[in-house]
């Protein structure tokens, strides 16, 4: 329809014109009907390439817009499908982040453990020793198992214990027994104060309270400690502790105390083990110690109690007085401990003073990552300590100097292999059944 | 019980109830939020490590065990992390803050401390030395820490816990 418009148009255009050529140009020769039919003919040529092309384009844009509405279709489409991926996204690093809570619930509360599970903790460590003895019998010994149970009551209340089997087996006529050491409760009344109340060890030396086996050179502890001291030595009673932030820290006790119960002078006996214990005279003791440098630590004690021997008529009184230093830096580290004790009233003279010092410098060398720690010391020890038999047949002053050098290897924190040297050729304690020297041998571990 | 203990002994009761502020304090010396909040300028990104099995073999090596969990929380703006990590000291867990930030240890915190003794390690003296802490070969600390007597294991236990620090802060910034 479009198209014969056009033409009408066109051949009524073209009438027109040659109706006004006879007067516009009258001069000139008109054309014929055929050149006439001849130029119609070419624009109608030109008219048809004319109509082709708009029909073509409009065929294109026509295409155009369906692939354009087409393209926005698709582009809405994966916009809902994206924002429905984003969506499934989130929710599954919900689930995700559930299950893994879940999870590590279930981990932490090990299967549904009861509460006491999460507030209680177990520990414990244990040593076997062998010492073999120039010029006596030669002997090995699982010396001590122990474990810890500690618990928390709540945020400030926890209890903290140590149950050990000494010499592997305990009960009549055998060499060993079980022992409760340390069973107290820690209030922590604030960050800086805090007390103990039960069974304690008392704040005395370096052994006392830290005796883990991996934690100090030498299979055997040290003699000075064990027999001036004498650790390991626990009391029952109440103790306080203030320490501030420069690194000092203040630690009072009142306990029950000794009771030498008749072995007139020998201190070590004088333990009660807190075990239906005499409990007439009270132990005071006090210490003083810095540790305001990393690796450094220094520390006084004194303890005082009024009559070592309850049991019996002899009243005699007992200060116990203890410096020590104990330095690390780097691998090399360096221990040094002086303890006496002065006793005064019905007592023998021998027995007034007894004392004991020792110096320990070491060195310690990491291995590997994977083989552990190796460490070398050398200690001499000199103390002189009162010694009675229960039967009171022996009773003599004790003096010694004892060298000795060793080596502990760590393969890892935890466990430790020890073994040491010891010239006793100068000490009346080993001289008396004529050993000259002791080569010990031992491994220890922690958990 | 005899006086002259009874009597020493009512006395420290005494003084401990009117002598002390007698209000009871949690054993947290620093909160983790504060830690974190601490540790950073603004607000930083907090972000998991999730413990492949390739990252849990070599958390195995520089730590000496298995690390439990399947994932490790941290937060981290630019190039600084900070980490709170628990581990064992003698029988109790101690928790811990760590900020690291290219590489070296920026500050060490111990925001939890449970054991009976070494409460040493809370202190600037002893966290102090952790500072400039970096990682080489073979795992190794740059430089040695210097302990606390009666508290050895808690030094290792911290000494450990640094390492891993370190390392889950190379992990996470070369992701």
């Amino acid at each position: 329809m479009k198209r014969q418009r056009i033409l009408t148009l066109l051949a009524l255009c073209s009438a027109a014109f040659v109706a006004t050529l006879p007067a516009q140009e009258a001069p000139q020769e008109l054309p014929s009907q055929a050149e006439m039919w001849k130029m119609i003919q070419a624009q109608q040529k030109q008219i048809e390439a004319l109509s082709a092309m708009v029909q073509a384009n409009q065929t294109e844009v026509s295409t155009t817009r369906t692939e354009l509405a087409t393209a926005k279709t698709e582009a809405a489409s994966a916009k809902a499908e994206a924002s429905t991926a984003i969506a499934q996204l989130k929710a599954t690093q919900q689930q995700v982040e559930a299950t893994t809570i879940a999870v590590e619930e279930i981990g932490d509360s090990a299967f549904n453990m009861p509460a006491w599970y999460n507030n209680t903790s177990i520990g414990g460590y244990g040593e076997l020793h062998a010492n073999f003895n120039n010029g006596a019998d030669n002997e090995i010994d699982f010396h001590r198992f122990v474990l810890f149970f500690n618990h928390e009551f709540n945020d400030w209340i926890s209890l903290f214990s140590e149950l050990e089997l000494e010499h592997s087996i305990a009960g009549d006529d055998q060499d060993g027994e079980i022992e409760l050491e340390q069973a107290y409760i820690r209030m922590d009344w604030t960050e800086q104060f805090n007390t103990d109340a039960g069974v304690f060890l008392l704040p005395v030396g370096i052994l006392n309270e830290t005796h883990e086996p991996n934690t100090f050179y030498g299979v055997e502890r040290n003699n000075v400690e064990k027999y001036i001291i004498p650790s390991t030595w626990w009391e029952g009673g109440i103790k306080g502790t203030y320490r501030t932030e420069t690194g000092l820290t203040f630690d009072g006790t009142i306990s029950s105390g000794m009771d030498l119960d008749g072995a007139d002078g020998y201190i070590r006996s004088g333990r009660q083990k807190v075990s239906k214990a005499t409990n007439d005279e009270a132990a005071l003791a006090g210490r003083v110690k810095y540790t305001g440098i990393a690796g450094l630590e220094i520390a006084a004690s004194v303890l005082y109690q009024d009559d070592l021997d309850q049991s019996t008529n002899a009243d005699y009184s007992g200060l116990l007085s203890t410096t020590h230093i104990a330095y690390t830096t780097g691998g090399f580290s360096i221990r040094a401990l002086y303890a006496r004790w002065d006793l005064d009233g019905d007592i023998a003279s021998d027995a007034e003073e007894q004392y004991g010092y020792y110096i320990e410098p070491s060195y310690r060398w990491e291995l590997s990552e994977k083989y552990g720690d190796l460490g070398i010391y050398a200690r001499f020890s000199d103390y002189e300590y009162f010694y009675v038999k229960d039967s009171k047949n022996i009773s003599e002053l004790y003096e010694n100097k004892i060298y000795e050098v060793g080596v502990n290897y760590w393969p890892t924190d935890n466990v430790v292999f020890k073994l040491d040297y010891q010239d006793t050729n100068d000490a009346d304690q080993y001289q008396k059944d004529g050993i000259d020297s002791v080569v010990n041998l031992g491994v220890g571990y922690q958990f | 019980m005899h006086p002259r203990l009874t009597t020493p002994l009512l006395a420290l009761v005494l003084w401990l109830q009117f002598g002390s502020s007698m209000h009871a304090i949690e054993d947290v010396y620093l909160e983790p939020e504060t830690f974190i909040a601490q540790s950073f300028e603004s607000e930083p990104e907090r972000k998991v490590l999730w413990l492949t099995k390739d990252l849990k073999a070599s958390i195995k090596q520089v730590l000496g065990r298995d690390y439990r969990g399947m994932r490790i929380r941290y937060w981290q703006q630019g190039e600084r992390t900070a980490w709170i990590l628990e581990e064992i000291g003698k029988v109790k867990l101690i928790t811990t803050g760590f900020v690291i930030e290219g590489d070296a240890m920026h500050s060490m915190q111990v925001l939890i401390y449970r054991e009976s003794h070494g409460w040493e390690v809370r202190y600037p003296f002893f966290t102090d030395q952790f500072k400039g802490l970096e990682l080489g070969e073979k795992n190794r600390l740059n430089k040695k820490i210097d302990g606390i007597s009666g508290a050895t294991l808690s030094v290792n236990a911290l000494t450990r816990l640094s390492k891993l620090a370190l390392h889950l802060h190379k992990e996470a910034t070369a992701q």
